[in-house]
């Protein structure tokens, strides 16, 4: 295996939407070969997180590099797949021709793209309804079908924003032995969530609240800090712990 | 190449999508053939009842007027209620319906024919003879056009103009709403793909279909409805195409302004419908001169002059070369607007 390097290095990241403040100076930093978890409660911040990251929302403050690389970079664009909340697909095309389509904006040829196309879609078992337009997907398989369009290229930086709300247990399985698979080639992966027990997947956790990081270390790390164990208590005590700290300033 | 990668995608889902397709090929001839029954046979005569036991229309009268004849004035008026007819003559007294100014104009053209004929009467025969000679018409000569130019002649060419701009206006405005909200623009835009190639794609994407539909109008005007339409084919193709390009350019910076198609629909009665007005489908002649400057500000205009040019008066490349030129300024404008615009979604 590759040695671990920093792929991502996010510091002070400050973004406003208008006079209200989403993120106010957060760090964010990952290695290749790991899977960051960021959890946190809806309206936190972790969406505008990952745009920040990926260079799509202007920052109002702080900086993002990846591969050393201060971001947005055009060329570096290309190393970095992106699935987001939405399934975000043509549902007029078909599942192969979506993804050849992405394949090409990130500068691989047809015939790679098609071929690669094909062995990702075997992977998320789609390869028997490639031919099919994604309109008469289901929603696990459209699912599926954005999963791939974010592997697709084989970027070395995988942002995945909620990528397992409103699918099936059995399909999340298959999700996360991706993940870990990607994991194991030296990816870097964010996870968005706000489910628990996936949080304990991760090799890192950050939890973020009100536009900050709250805490930031291993699953374990964070459960040895309550007494009770569970990822869910720490949450919730970290959460009120700041609540508290927030309501005396 | 990525430009050529947008516009292949584009080609395949409109070419896959039999509604966009018949909406883009079918529709502009079904409003083209509608129209062509409905202003090129327009109202011509009117019907004049005459209140006469023995008048007999000359040919001249005919010419002018359907003429019934009627034995009373009670008839008469009954008639002109009811629709049937558009004025009477009674004695020396000529009424008209009078809501419908056209009709009002032809019935006056009737009326007039049938006092001339009076005072001809009453006249010795050969002052008569004398004077109906003055009232012919002198040959006129067309210095563009000819006899058998109708209404739908003239109105064809800026109607051709308007269907493409408001198709692609349309089309293009809804298929670039969609990428935002399907979120496809956010993840395309997570590669190197530049903000301009991907509007520049929607040029060459939608541009196939635009010339696609020119050329299907044009064939079917010139060879279905057998309308003038000049005989400098790629002129008017191309004139068609800076149209698509102008309207593309507007629809897709438009719908960065629309939060869902509704919303896009409602940029219509802003958009487009003071397009219709000022395209030359009605004449700005007598209206003030600050609707006169209004008109300039609206990219059809000039599209639709130009094609009025070529079509009618056999006007060349270097006779519309300004017209062009202003529209490809207003395409430009509007592409740089949309390329800043797009920055809201990558500052890059």
């Amino acid at each position: 295996m590759e040695q671990f390097v920093q792929t991502i290095t996010a510091s002070g990241i400050i973004k406003r939407f208008g006079s209200e403040e989403v993120l106010s100076g957060v760090n964010v930093a990952l290695q290749s070969g790991e899977i960051l978890g960021v959890l946190g409660p809806s309206g936190a911040g972790k969406t505008t997180l990952v745009k920040c990251i990926l260079g799509t929302l202007k920052l109002d403050g702080g900086e993002v590099e990846i591969h050393e690389t201060r971001m947005p970079n055009l060329r570096m664009m290309d190393r970095v797949g992106y699935m987001a909340q939405q399934d975000a697909l043509y549902d007029d095309l078909t599942g192969l021709q979506n993804l050849v389509f992405f394949a090409q904006l990130k500068g691989m040829q047809k015939r790679a793209a098609t071929e690669q196309a094909h062995a990702l879609l075997k992977l998320v078992e789609l390869d028997r309804d490639e031919n099919k337009k994604v309109v008469n997907y289901s929603g696990g398989m459209k699912r599926r079908l954005s999963l791939t369009a974010a592997l697709i290229g084989d970027p070395d930086v995988i942002v995945l924003d909620e990528p397992t709300v409103g699918i099936d247990p059995v399909l999340r399985e298959l999700f996360w032995e991706e993940f870990k698979r990607l994991k194991a080639l030296g990816r870097s992966i964010i996870v968005t969530t706000h489910v628990m027990d996936e949080a304990e997947k991760c090799d890192r956790l950050i939890l973020i609240r009100s536009g900050s990081i709250i805490e930031d270390g291993t699953p374990n790390e964070l459960k040895a800090k309550t007494e009770v164990g569970t990822l869910e208590a720490a949450y919730i005590a970290s959460a009120r712990r700041r609540g508290a700290e927030g309501g005396k300033q | 190449m990525k430009i050529l990668v947008i516009a292949g995608r584009l080609i395949r889902q409109i070419a896959g999508d039999k509604r966009t397709l018949v909406v883009m090929l079918i529709a502009p001839m079904l409003i083209m053939t509608l129209l062509y029954f409905l202003l090129g046979n327009g109202v011509s005569i009117a019907k004049i009842d005459v209140v006469s036991e023995d008048y007999e229309a000359t040919e001249a009268m005919l010419d002018v007027a359907e003429v019934t004849l009627v034995s009373t004035e009670q008839e008469a008026i009954d008639r002109l209620e009811s629709g049937k007819s558009d004025g009477y003559i009674f004695d020396d007294r000529f009424v008209v319906e009078g809501s419908d100014p056209s009709l009002t104009a032809l019935s006056k053209r009737a009326f007039m024919q049938y006092a001339q004929e009076q005072k001809f009467a009453e006249m010795p025969p050969q002052f008569a003879a004398q004077a109906e000679g003055m009232m012919q018409l002198p040959d006129v000569e067309y210095y563009h056009g000819s006899e058998d130019y109708d209404q739908f002649d003239f109105l064809a060419a800026s109607l051709m103009g308007f269907i493409i701009f408001f198709l692609v206006f349309l089309l293009a405005g809804i298929a670039f709403l969609r990428e935002r909200i399907s979120g496809t623009l956010d993840r395309i835009l997570v590669s190197s793909l530049r903000r301009s190639h991907l509007v520049a794609g929607y040029f060459l994407g939608f541009g196939v279909f635009a010339a696609l539909q020119t050329v299907v109008i044009q064939l079917f005007l010139t060879y279905v409805l057998k309308i003038h339409t000049g005989t400098n084919v790629p002129l008017v193709l191309l004139i068609n195409l800076t149209i698509a390009g102008t309207s593309l350019a507007m629809g897709t910076l438009f719908s960065a302004f629309a939060r869902n198609e509704f919303q896009l629909f409602q940029f219509i009665p802003i958009v487009i419908i003071p397009q219709i007005m000022f395209c030359g489908l009605i004449s700005l002649r007598e209206t003030p001169q600050w609707v006169q400057y209004l008109a300039n500000i609206f990219p059809l205009t000039y599209g639709a002059d130009a094609l009025r040019d070529v079509m009618l008066r056999g006007a060349g490349f270097q006779d519309v070369l300004g017209d062009l030129l202003v529209m490809l300024g207003f395409t430009v404008l509007f592409f740089v607007l949309n390329i800043q615009v797009l920055k809201k979604y990558r500052t890059l």
